[in-house]
């Protein structure tokens, strides 16, 4: 057996060379992430500094930018006040500034949150019950409908973007979290049903049918037996329709203003008293890659099956 | 167990689904500006009508680089996000065509509001549909030109002034005309000033919404450009594109490549006060607005001097500014009224001239003392007798992005000739007219 | 199907068309009906924002005024080209990365986690964030340039010579992974006889990787390029962000010039067609890549 597998293996000199390779690259490509965290924890003055700043003393100007409105204010009338209270109206105070109230991050966040977790829950479970259906029934026009489902995933946003404007505007459903959801969950349906119904494809059907035998229905046989056994694939089909609805930028800018915006539209228009407010765009941008980042790392098996799944799959 | 949790999950996206859209307070209005230094002082200022009324005030500022899309949006939407709008100038034509805004000569002559005591350039600008008529449907807010700061603390060194002279044979000052600006822009790019290394001018040329041609019309109309046949409304063959039109354009890439800092080719109203404030260029453009913070904010050696748009041809600024409206689709259009009747006091208006704001009312431009209550007073009623505006037509920014482009791919990217880059956008333009049935 | 019947509840039919349904139903609802209403659009002069005024049918107008437009042709130009070299960068680039990470070395799945996770990022953020970078006078990239070659200061954003380069870069930085992950399952799914087999034939290291390796990647490296085409062909949000198709119109790609036509200047009948003519062309060009992939699949 091991003598077997040594010409397979690549020698150990080769393997070392791979190794090298990739771990300058993983340096490279993280370059850019390290240096947004990084620039979270500045303050204004030194992320603006050149030559840029790789040592630095540590703040939380930028954390506390975002989550505050302030204004500048004249030194005498800032003498005038009473002492600052908590440590980030000190920090405020010695830019000459006073906190005028919360800023709109939370607000943003918690949309995302809410229209992220909502649609990726709608389309996962609305995708599980077709997937399932195309993989156990004999459905007339299967492919055809199939390859329906997924060409809807070619069509440009933008493009369908004003129809769907001008029938929310009549609907009442523009800028509000309802008519998101409903339609990032649309938008990733394709991706979902795709995926899971090679999951379902690979649990075999005599599990439900000795479920149905045992007196189950086929309903109670697809929510008791069909779906834990699934619980891989809709793990994995989760994470790529949170990914879509968290980071969606088109049809957010274009459909949202004031109610339901949620942060990928929010965060690159964080203005500090002049110009960007880089280390609390820092700030946010790290705020929110964090959830993605821990499913990511939690559920990464999961997640490379997914792919390897898609792949196969078409 | 999942089961309950599901269920659990989903009661508390409910909640806070609703949560959301539950309306607050019935007697509070909201107001939506841009995110800039005047709004803050607009909202210091409400406090004395929540204190007078009761009825609170939201504000929502949107950043200036998403202002136009974000409210447009809105209103196409017929949005209830605001009761009162602070919209630019341009809008004011769709604000009117398309019912965003309410008409308020009832209500003005209701409450003895008279557009006699406001300056006649900004209710010309700010207020009226079709331009000049009658028909108010906006109270001017906020008055508001182009302007120029420059570093008068380094105007002022004996050195750089007896070279400057040596060079050009004249003193460094003022800028009486456009050459005279490139001349000095030219004379700091590149200079070094205590040991760092300074440039010409920060000047708008920002590509996504209005920047570059609120810049380049600065050039154009001192040239003398007009956007069209006085006699013959909409025929530009010849007015836009005029050889002067052609020669500013041209002249204001010039002034692009001699004099503007590295990397400041997206650059609007926040970039430039970035590259004046940090202390890399010896002149910005901007709008009268940022003056009371650029003068505050004076620190370290740095003293800002400001002037009116300079001269070439004919004494001429771009016009900035807005008007306050109130927004069809909200259901408290009288508190909203409400609001403008407190705000077009002779006694609030002075406030808010103190407080930062640019008053529009005569009571307050006319005292005695308003040209010497600011250093930059004097500079701003010169302009506002000057000022001139893009299209305010309800198609203004079919208009405008043209214009944006054709303009930015000129002067920024250095491509084709200022003649073509008009040429283009007149060809636009005539397209945009036809559509609308005015040509 | 006489066993199923037994069976209590809901019949197979019924079950199956409840599954099924309301997807279908929603993906008519917000996919296709604003499809079929994009098209019958693209026929009238609407103005979605010109509330009030009643649109009017001009026939083929709209296509003919788009299609004789010189500078939709530009903005498809530089669609085409900003396509060609990401898609290109991303599968060279993608390929070597999924053959090094082949090798098993120890910590290879950690070091892929850690590759992948510049895709996890919204586009727009990244757009903005890049925009810092680049800057000329602050930016890190600008300085790590220099620290290798001095250029001096030079404008990434704002040089229409570099522009188009720096959203190629951004797009391969953050979807190489993308590539290199499929890349790497096609890789996995080879089975070990075959190199067995061709061990015994004594072919070398090189044969093996052209007539084994290549061939059983390839179906997988033409998929990811196919879903990269059709992102990037509709990529919008990190260019936005990143140079807002500046300076001039050098970056400015078809999809953001749609943008602005419908959603700033609001020509919606005349902005359909464009995405009509959009949606054809990625459509046609889709239709004929899947053919062609699956003749060299079947080979």
């Amino acid at each position: 057996m091991d003598t077997s597998r040594s010409y397979l293996e690549p020698s150990s000199f080769s393997k070392k060379i791979a190794a090298a390779i990739i771990i300058v690259y993983t340096v490279i490509t993280l370059i850019p992430i390290s240096w947004m965290v990084m620039t979270s924890f500045k303050n204004v003055d030194s992320a603006i500094s050149y030559p840029p700043e790789v040592l630095f003393e540590p703040s939380l100007e930028g954390y506390v930018n975002l989550f505050t409105n302030r204004s500048r204010q004249s030194v005498e009338y800032l003498d005038s006040l009473p002492a600052p209270e908590t440590w980030y109206e000190e920090l405020v105070r010695s830019r000459e500034m006073v906190i005028t109230g919360p800023s709109k991050f939370l607000g943003r966040y918690s949309n995302s949150m809410i229209i992220g977790f909502g649609s990726t829950f709608a389309s996962v479970f609305l995708g599980a019950l077709a997937a399932y259906a195309f993989s156990r029934f004999r459905v007339p026009l299967k492919d055809d409908l199939l390859f329906f489902i997924l060409s809807t995933r070619m069509f440009p946003p933008i493009a369908v973007a004003v129809p769907i404007f001008i029938m929310y505007r009549k609907l009442g459903l523009g800028d509000t979290h309802v008519g998101m959801i409903i339609l990032y969950t649309v938008v990733n349906l394709s991706l979902a049903v795709w995926l899971l119904k090679g999951f379902m494809d690979e649990i075999p059907k005599e599990y439900e049918e000795a479920a149905m035998i045992d007196g189950y229905t086929r309903l109670q046989a697809f929510f008791k037996v069909v779906l834990p056994q699934a619980m891989t694939g809709i793990a994995a089909t989760a994470i790529f329709c949170m990914i879509f609805s968290w980071n969606e930028y088109a049809f957010a800018v274009l459909l949202t203003q004031f109610n339901a915006q949620t942060a990928p539209p929010f965060i690159p228009t964080i203005i500090g008293e002049g110009g960007l407010d880089w280390p609390a765009i820092g700030a946010g941008t790290t705020l929110f890659l964090l959830p993605v980042m821990i499913f990511t790392i939690i559920l990464r098996k999961h997640l490379l099956r997914g792919i390897t799944f898609g792949a196969v799959r078409k | 167990m999942r089961g309950k949790k599901m269920k659990k999950i989903m009661i508390l996206l409910f909640v806070s689904l609703f949560s959301f859209s539950a309306n607050s307070n019935a007697k509070s209005i909201t107001l939506g500006w841009a995110a800039w230094d005047p709004a803050n002082a607009l909202q210091e200022l409400t406090k004395e009508f929540t204190a007078e009324t009761g009825i609170e005030v939201n504000f929502e500022f949107v950043p200036w680089p998403n202002f136009a899309d974000r409210m447009l949006n809105e209103l196409n939407n017929k949005g209830k996000t605001f009761d009162l709008l602070i919209g630019d100038s341009q809008w004011i034509g769709s604000g009117a065509v398309y019912g965003h805004y309410v008409k308020l000569n009832d209500f003005f002559d209701k409450e003895g509001i008279s557009m006699n005591d406001f300056s006649p350039a900004t209710v010309y600008a700010y207020s009226t549909w079709p331009k000049g008529s009658k028909n108010y449907y906006a109270l001017p807010a906020m008055g508001d030109a182009l302007a120029w700061a420059y570093r008068k603390d380094w105007f002022d060194r004996p050195e750089l002034k007896s070279e400057f002279k040596k060079k050009h044979g004249y003193d460094l000052g003022v800028p009486a005309n456009w050459n005279q600006l490139h001349d000095m822009c030219s004379f700091f790019q590149g200079r070094e000033i205590d040991g760092q290394k300074r440039y010409g001018a920060a000047i708008n040329t920002e590509r996504g919404s209005e920047g570059i041609t609120m810049g380049v019309t600065a050039a154009m109309y001192a040239w003398g450009m007009e956007y069209e046949n006085p006699n013959k409304p909409y025929d530009m063959e010849g007015y836009f594109n005029s050889p002067k039109a052609v020669e500013a354009v041209e002249f204001y890439r010039k002034l692009y490549e001699d004099c503007a800092p590295p990397g400041h080719s997206d650059a609007y109203m926040v970039a430039n006060l970035d590259a004046y404030k940090s202390g890399q260029v010896a002149f910005q453009m901007n709008w009268y607005a940022f003056w009371p913070g650029v003068s505050k904010e004076d620190k370290d050696g740095r003293v800002s001097g400001f002037f009116a748009n300079p001269k070439q041809n004919v004494a001429a600024a771009t016009l900035g500014g807005q008007g306050i409206s109130v927004v069809k689709y909200s259901d408290k259009q009288d508190l909203a009224l409400e609001y403008i009747k407190w705000f077009a006091r002779p006694d609030v208006q002075q406030k808010w001239w103190d407080l930062g704001g640019y008053s529009c009312h005569n009571d307050v431009l006319d005292s005695p003392s308003f040209p010497t209550s600011t250093v930059y007073a004097q500079g701003f009623l010169d302009s506002m007798g000057i000022v001139k505006d893009f299209w305010q037509e309800p198609t203004f920014v079919e208009l405008m992005l043209p214009m944006q482009e054709a303009i930015h791919d000129y002067v920024v990217n250095g491509k084709g000739t200022a003649k073509g880059a008009l040429d283009k956008i007149i060809e636009e333009w005539v397209e945009v007219f036809e559509a609308d049935g005015k040509l | 199907m006489n066993v199923k019947k037994k069976f209590k509840g809901l019949s197979d039919k019924a079950v199956g068309w409840l599954f099924i349904g309301p997807t279908v139903l929603l993906l008519l609802a917000i996919n296709i009906y604003p499809l079929i209403y994009a098209i019958k659009m693209s026929f009238t002069n609407f103005y979605a924002n010109k509330i009030g005024r009643v649109p009017e049918f001009v026939g083929l107008k709209n296509y003919i005024k788009v299609l004789n437009k010189e500078a939709i042709w530009e903005k498809m130009q530089v669609t085409a080209s900003f396509m060609f070299w990401t898609l290109l960068l991303q599968a060279v680039i993608g390929l070597g990365l999924a053959l090094l990470l082949n090798r098993k070395f120890k910590g290879n799945e950690l070091l892929t986690t850690l590759i992948v996770l510049p895709m996890m990022l919204s586009p727009a953020v990244v757009g903005v964030f890049w925009t810092y970078l680049y800057n000329p006078q602050v930016g890190l990239f600008n300085y790590v340039i220099n620290f290798f070659h001095d250029f001096g200061s030079f404008d990434m954003i704002g040089s229409s010579v570099l522009a188009p380069w720096s959203i190629v870069i951004v797009d391969t930085w953050m979807w190489t992974p993308f590539t290199m992950l499929i890349c790497l399952a096609g890789l996995r799914s080879v089975p070990n006889y075959l190199y067995e087999a061709a061990e015994v034939d004594r072919a070398n290291k090189w044969q093996q990787f052209l007539y084994i390796t290549l061939p059983s990647v390839l179906p997988f490296l033409l998929l990811a390029l196919l879903f990269r085409g059709i992102e990037n062909f509709k990529m919008f949000d990190m260019v936005v962000e990143l140079t807002s198709g500046g300076p001039g119109s050098a970056t400015e790609l078809a999809s953001i010039s749609l943008k602005r036509e419908a959603f700033e200047k609001w020509k919606t009948g005349y902005s359909s067609a464009f995405a009509v003519i959009l949606f054809v062309t990625i459509f046609g060009f889709g239709n004929v890549y899947v053919k062609v992939m699956n003749k060299i699949k079947e080979r």
